[in-house]
């Protein structure tokens, strides 16, 4: 070995091996790890699903409990009976008007209900046209 | 093997392939063997510390990233565990309060190199003799591949001091080698 290159070439050269024996023992202790990894992985996996799958069914029960809950269209606040009528609703105009005939129609099915309403309404209600139409059509009032 | 073949294998051992495992351990022993013999200089040690890194791969192997440089997986892994020894062989001598570690086995007479397995034996034999830190140094830059400056951080000493020890480590082995006294 003339320089610290030729030792380094040496060095690399060298074979380093395990007797049979050893190599054995490796491959068997190293299989049962592996087989035991593998079967925890496995239900590691299996636990990762079913907490998935559950996430899953609680967030579409939320979803449909407030669906369900939400409250009916006579019941609830000017804003949110606007934006449910969508269409419905002029964008310009008498929206007191139009909410009160939103109203109106959905309460159409129950007079007794409608009579308490309409008596509970003070002006301008009582004196606008939509008063004038026979109750039998307010079901299909368009404004 | 390439990086390529490493990303292969990977893929295989974290899909459970027994013969994917037989055939790393074939491929990357060697490897190991010569880091953790020259690191430990004990033969019975590095093959528990073999042992042990594969094992180790073994029970890790549907957790490695699918992208891992597998040679250096185990390298890492294998410096890190001879480490361990070599601390723990510390804290035995001191808490026995015993001597600085025995020396490695002498190197032979000076002789003739007669053949290529007679220099390779003598070979490895004086870099048993070696002192721990030499051969720490030894194995990680010609084994591990790492670069003084890793070593250095690693080792927690200066780049010029594991400089030296490399140069006097090769210095000593040729010695050891050619049969002068020391």
């Amino acid at each position: 070995m003339k320089n610290d290159h030729d030792m380094e070439e040496a060095l690399k050269r060298l074979v380093w091996s395990a007797p049979p024996e050893v190599d054995r023992r490796v491959l068997s202790d190293a299989q049962a790890a592996f087989d035991h990894a593998a079967r925890r992985h496995s239900l590691f996996r299996a636990v990762g699903l079913v907490a998935l799958a559950a996430t899953v069914l609680a967030v579409a029960a939320g979803t449909i409990l407030f669906v369900s809950r939400r409250p009916p269209i006579h019941e609830s606040s000017p804003e949110i009976v606007r934006s449910r009528a969508g269409q419905a609703v002029p964008q310009n105009g008498d929206l007191a008007l139009a909410l009160s005939l939103v109203r109106l129609n959905a309460m159409a099915s129950d007079p007794q209900r409608l009579l308490d309403y309409l008596d509970s309404q003070s002006r301008p209600l009582r004196t606008t046209e939509a008063m004038m139409t026979p109750l039998t059509s307010l079901s299909g009032v368009r404004i | 093997m390439d990086s390529t073949d490493d990303v292969l294998a990977v893929r295989r051992l974290r899909a459970g392939d027994r013969e994917a495992f037989a055939q790393v351990y074939e491929r990357y022993k060697g490897d190991v063997l010569a880091l953790v013999s020259t690191m430990l200089g004990r033969q019975e040690e590095a093959w528990d510390v073999l042992h042990d890194v594969f094992v180790s791969l073994a029970r890790n192997a549907p957790r490695l990233w699918p992208t891992s440089d597998l040679k250096r997986y185990l390298l890492t892994a294998a410096a890190n565990k001879a480490r361990d020894r070599l601390k723990r062989r510390t804290h035995a001598a001191t808490d026995l309060d015993a001597a600085p570690e025995p020396p490695g086995p002498p190197a032979e007479e000076p002789s003739r190199v007669v053949s290529t397995e007679e220099e390779a034996h003598r070979l490895r034999q004086a870099v048993a003799s070696l002192p721990e830190e030499q051969r720490i140094v030894i194995a990680l830059h010609v084994y591990g591949g790492l670069s003084f400056r890793e070593i250095a951080a690693g080792e927690e000493v200066s780049e010029n001091t594991v400089q030296s020890r490399y140069r006097y480590a090769l210095e000593k082995l040729r010695r050891l080698c050619s049969g002068e006294a020391e």
